[in-house]
């Protein structure tokens, strides 16, 4: 699985840190990190905790165009 | 029912990726558990089957140098035990509620309430198991009540020792395990 760098710039522009990411969507700062590296796939239910958190849609963060 | 909502909210929410960890920790156990088990029974039908077959008593004199099936389902249940709990420590993990599962030091006061619960269980089922052994085998009114109560005691606390110190231990390693983890990790 490749890293989530576009999951990491949206909360990075709103100055949040892992571990705040991870109590808003009530997660761990090692989740958020992990789903980060790419090393976690989340439960749907978590992706869209994390996107209403961030202001951003499942396509944004999530979707991925087959090379 | 309200104790338990109670816990619930005191520990906080769940996290998904420990509690699909934590699931996949404890079907090892039961795997091991459940072969284990079955290879103890087998074992006992065999000795059975074996005694009867060469007409020697195995309850008897004759059965001691055999190793009994009870020892053999004691190991079992240590393995099925000390697997998961080693796997835990390996991945970092001491709980999955986020109030335990991001402590950085060893939250002695939820080690001392889980300690006494384990305590208290092992001192009851000890006391409890006796009395009913001891009704059966010397009955009622020959039950050594404030022996067993003892017996119970001295084994709970010692259960309670033990709790604290896997907890203690348990949450230690899982802490420096996690730090190793977001370290690796970043922020």
């Amino acid at each position: 699985m490749s890293k989530n760098l576009r999951m990491k710039m949206a909360r990075l522009e709103r100055g949040l840190s892992q571990q705040q990411l991870a109590e808003q969507v009530d997660s761990t700062r090692q989740t958020i990190g992990l789903i980060e590296a790419g090393d976690y796939n989340p439960s749907l239910r978590l992706c869209i905790a994390i996107c209403k958190t961030l202001g951003l849609t499942l396509n944004d963060l999530f979707w991925t165009e087959e090379s | 029912m309200k104790l338990i909502k109670l816990y619930n909210e005191y520990m906080g929410p769940k996290d998904e990726r420990i509690e699909a960890e934590y699931g996949r920790i404890y079907r090892v156990g039961y795997i091991i558990f459940v072969i284990g088990t079955c290879i103890c029974l087998f074992y006992g039908i065999m000795l059975g089957q074996v005694a009867n077959v060469a007409d020697k008593p195995i309850h008897t004199a004759i059965g001691e140098g055999v190793f009994s099936p009870t020892y053999l389902l004691m190991i079992v249940l240590l393995i099925a035990g000390i697997v998961p709990c080693w796997m835990q420590i390996r991945e970092g993990i001491a709980s999955d509620h986020s109030r335990m599962a991001e402590v950085d030091h060893i939250p002695w006061g939820y080690v001392l309430l889980c300690s006494a619960l384990i305590g208290l269980a092992i001192g009851f089922c000890v006391f409890t198991l006796r009395v009913i052994a001891e009704i059966q085998i010397v009955g009622l009114t020959d039950v050594l009540w404030f022996g067993d109560m003892a017996v119970g005691i001295v084994i709970g606390g010692i259960g309670f020792a033990a709790g604290i110190i896997c907890f203690g231990t348990a949450f230690a390693s899982a802490i420096k395990r996690r730090k190793q983890l977001e370290s690796k990790l970043g922020d």
